[in-house]
């Protein structure tokens, strides 16, 4: 869940405050879970929660810190992945914080929660192609800063 | 690449359909620029699928856990023991352990376990890195190897978190009331099946990669959750207690019910 709160925020501070709103909401709003995607519907509410303050404050994350290199713990890469584990390169957390929300969340929710198409047209309550487009589209931009 | 062709991105992602797929390798086959832009691509999913977890700064995590337990919630029973080290999955665990509430209750409508939230509960207990044996008077010991590890209360629903020698953890949750197992496979839109188990009426099923079993322990609801073990779960229901001391109280309340009207007339 934090994971999935910086990459969305940028920026340790925002991502503690998105945390701790989440787990309120988690805590609330358990009730309505039902068994399915535990990973998925935590990952939603982290990411209604970044895009509810960024709607309410009005503004895009203002710092971007990068990476804490002594705060990383091992993730859990797919057995078909190649690369070992290591942080996210500064530029890349850099751009991943300037792109629109909408880009960000997508593809945050994509290739940091992890989720399919599917699942992020759920959670979003956008049509799969928007969300296809909106990976894509992020990832460009991303892609620029490899360059 | 033209920004809004997201085939490709697609096609990385595997959520492309046969023809469309089809398509795209042919173009990748033919076209070497283009598969080199969508490598590109591909490395950028490819840091962002790698790149490691990341934890809250030094303190950060007991002041959010702090936050949103000041919330009601949970009365705990027993704190988690020895929490050396508070790793991230140690926030789920800590968010949903203050989060147990289960509908019922003591009285003559039927219980219906939360199983949803249980199970939520179980997997975050249990993903907690380090557990030591506790000592608790009112739950159940199960067995030799059954280490009881951890438990807490929340609306009169008390969970213990058990640990084999292997490190397998079982969950046992147990509350008041009485089981309809009938309303509970509606509930749960007719998954799993009923037995019975000892005498007792059983509903049990493989729920969100979770084995659930429900018993109707004389006055008790007992949810035990497992991660898949069935043979655990039915070891840990054959041990589980009734609660006779409820079951005769309802039994003389029935009796004197029928009785009564008798003295009245014999009075």
């Amino acid at each position: 869940m934090y994971s999935v709160a910086f990459r969305l925020s940028g920026n340790h501070s925002d991502a503690e405050d998105v945390l701790q709103e989440a787990l309120v909401r988690v805590k609330r709003g358990l009730e309505s879970y039902t068994p399915g995607s535990l990973h998925g519907w935590l990952a939603r509410i982290v990411t209604n929660v970044f895009l509810d303050e960024t709607r309410r404050r009005g503004r895009r994350p203002q710092v971007q810190l990068p990476d804490d290199p002594d705060r990383v713990i091992a993730g859990s890469p797919g057995a078909d992945e190649a690369l070992a584990m290591e942080q996210l390169p500064d530029h890349l957390q850099t751009a991943l914080a300037g792109l629109p929300d909408e880009f960000r969340a997508a593809v945050v929710l994509c290739d940091v929660a992890g989720l399919t198409y599917g699942e992020i047209s759920d959670h979003l309550g956008v049509p799969v192609g928007t969300v296809r487009s909106r990976v894509h589209r992020g990832r460009m931009r991303l892609r620029e800063v490899l360059r | 690449m033209n920004p809004e062709d997201d085939r490709f991105s697609a096609w990385l992602d595997d959520e492309l359909g046969p023809a469309e797929r089809l398509a795209v390798e042919q173009e990748l086959a033919a076209n070497p620029k283009r598969a080199a832009e969508v490598e590109d691509l591909a490395s950028v999913r490819s840091l962002l699928r790698n790149a490691a977890l990341i934890e809250p700064r030094d303190g950060a995590l007991d002041r959010i856990v702090s936050s949103v337990a000041a919330d009601p919630g949970l009365a705990p029973v027993i704190s988690l023991a020895s929490r050396r080290r508070v790793p991230l999955i140690a926030a789920m665990a800590a968010s949903f352990a203050i989060i147990a509430s289960v509908v019922g209750g003591l009285g003559g409508s039927s219980t219906l376990p939360a199983v949803g939230r249980l199970i939520a509960q179980h997997e975050a207990a249990a993903s907690v890195s380090h557990h030591d044996p506790i000592t608790a008077t009112d739950m159940p010991t199960l067995g030799d190897t059954m280490a009881l590890m951890h438990t807490e209360a929340d609306h009169g629903v008390v969970h213990a978190l058990y640990a084999t020698d292997e490190g397998d953890m079982v969950s046992v949750f147990r509350q008041d009331g009485h089981l309809d197992a009938e309303a509970l496979s509606d509930d749960m839109h007719g998954m799993g099946s009923t037995s019975d188990m000892g005498g007792h009426a059983m509903w049990s099923a493989d729920v969100d990669g979770s084995h659930v079993a429900v018993l109707d322990g004389d006055g008790y609801v007992w949810t035990v959750v497992t991660s898949t073990n069935t043979e655990m779960s039915m070891d840990v229901m054959a041990d589980l207690p009734g609660r006779s001391e409820s079951v005769a109280d309802r039994l003389a309340a029935v009796a004197e019910s029928i009785v009564e009207p008798f003295e009245l007339f014999g009075s």
